[in-house]
């Protein structure tokens, strides 16, 4: 087995941010659901697109600042295909 | 010494034994009942590289040119003759039921890539009276109604190809939206001896679609089929 130990940090780092932004992308299809079927009054859409957005930034930011590209931000589950 | 793996097969009546693997090293037969796997004796120092993939793929064609096979991913290594034998040992009834599925065919692989801003609306200009968190919401809303339309037309796209194809179901796999520019991946299993005017049907086809671009490949091992499936049901197989 081959392990390089200098890329056990980044590794961990794209475990974590790969959950991170599957979660966010799952509360932002919930949000954009609500947001169709009219359930959100106009504060609540403005503040949790906002929330979302820094949010996105974020882990786009913390992602770059461990030298991993955001659109690698994936897994791959094998026959199940990717998690995001 | 190791073993690497390359295909699935039933017990060989063919010339294939005493042949040449990898580098033209022995091809080596692990046996295990009337099924076994065909692997290249292997020494673990030695890396693989994009040769011997080419080279795998070689092989795969030839032992699939004499008998059925099931082909195994590339690199994968067994310890020794006695593992390979134990890797199949507990599936054989599996594997001789994905091989008689496989028997006298070979693989056509279609992939439909999305023409450029097929299926893409501009999107509206942004209302200056809105907030950043509301245009940051309505652009993910219009993002998303995209997507599902995409999903909606590959699934579409599937069932014409499925159709013109005329075979059954099971010998057919694909997924849909595999990335931002591929709309279909399908792989068909056809008799080889009609895979030439079959790839033609296809390509014909592939070249009716307005809003994709077509790529047919092959005639080659069943790559895509195989996985050893204890059933077979009557719908297409793969990830929407």
């Amino acid at each position: 087995m081959d392990v390089d130990p200098d890329q056990v940090e980044q590794g961990l780092a794209k475990l974590v941010l790969a959950l991170v932004e599957f979660l966010r992308q799952l509360l932002e299809r919930q949000a954009v659901r609500r947001m169709e079927g009219g359930t959100l009054s106009d504060d609540e859409v403005e503040r949790m697109g906002l929330a979302l957005m820094r949010l996105e930034q974020k882990v786009q930011e913390m992602a770059r600042g461990f030298g991993i590209d955001p659109s690698e931000l994936n897994l791959g589950l094998g026959p199940l295909g990717n998690l995001i | 010494m190791t073993l690497i793996a390359h295909a699935i097969a039933p017990v060989p009546r063919s010339s294939l034994k005493g042949g040449e693997g990898l580098r033209g090293r022995p091809l080596s037969w692990s046996g295990a009942g009337d099924i076994g796997l065909w692997s290249t004796q292997w020494d673990p120092a030695d890396k693989l590289d994009r040769n011997d993939a080419l080279e795998h793929h070689r092989l795969l064609e030839r032992i699939c040119a004499v008998q059925p096979c099931l082909p195994v991913r590339f690199g994968t290594a067994f310890a020794s003759d006695d593992a390979a034998r134990a890797s199949l040992a507990g599936r054989v009834d599996e594997l001789r039921a994905a091989l008689d599925r496989v028997a006298g065919k070979s693989e056509l692989a279609v992939t439909l890539l999305w023409a450029k801003n097929s299926g893409a609306s501009a999107p509206r200009p942004p209302d200056p009276a809105t907030g950043p968190g509301r245009r940051f919401m309505e652009e993910r809303l219009s993002r998303h109604a995209s997507r599902e339309a995409r999903k909606a037309r590959a699934a579409e796209l599937v069932e014409c190809l499925v159709a013109e194809l005329s075979v059954e179901r099971a010998l057919v796999w694909h997924e849909i939206c595999a990335s931002e520019a591929v709309a279909v991946s399908l792989a068909v299993l056809i008799p080889s001896e009609r895979a030439a005017e079959r790839k033609a049907v296809l390509e014909r086809l592939a070249g009716r679609f307005n809003d994709v671009v077509g790529v047919v490949n092959g005639p080659w091992p069943p790559y895509s089929f195989a996985t050893a499936e204890s059933s077979v049901d009557s719908a297409p197989r793969g990830r929407t």
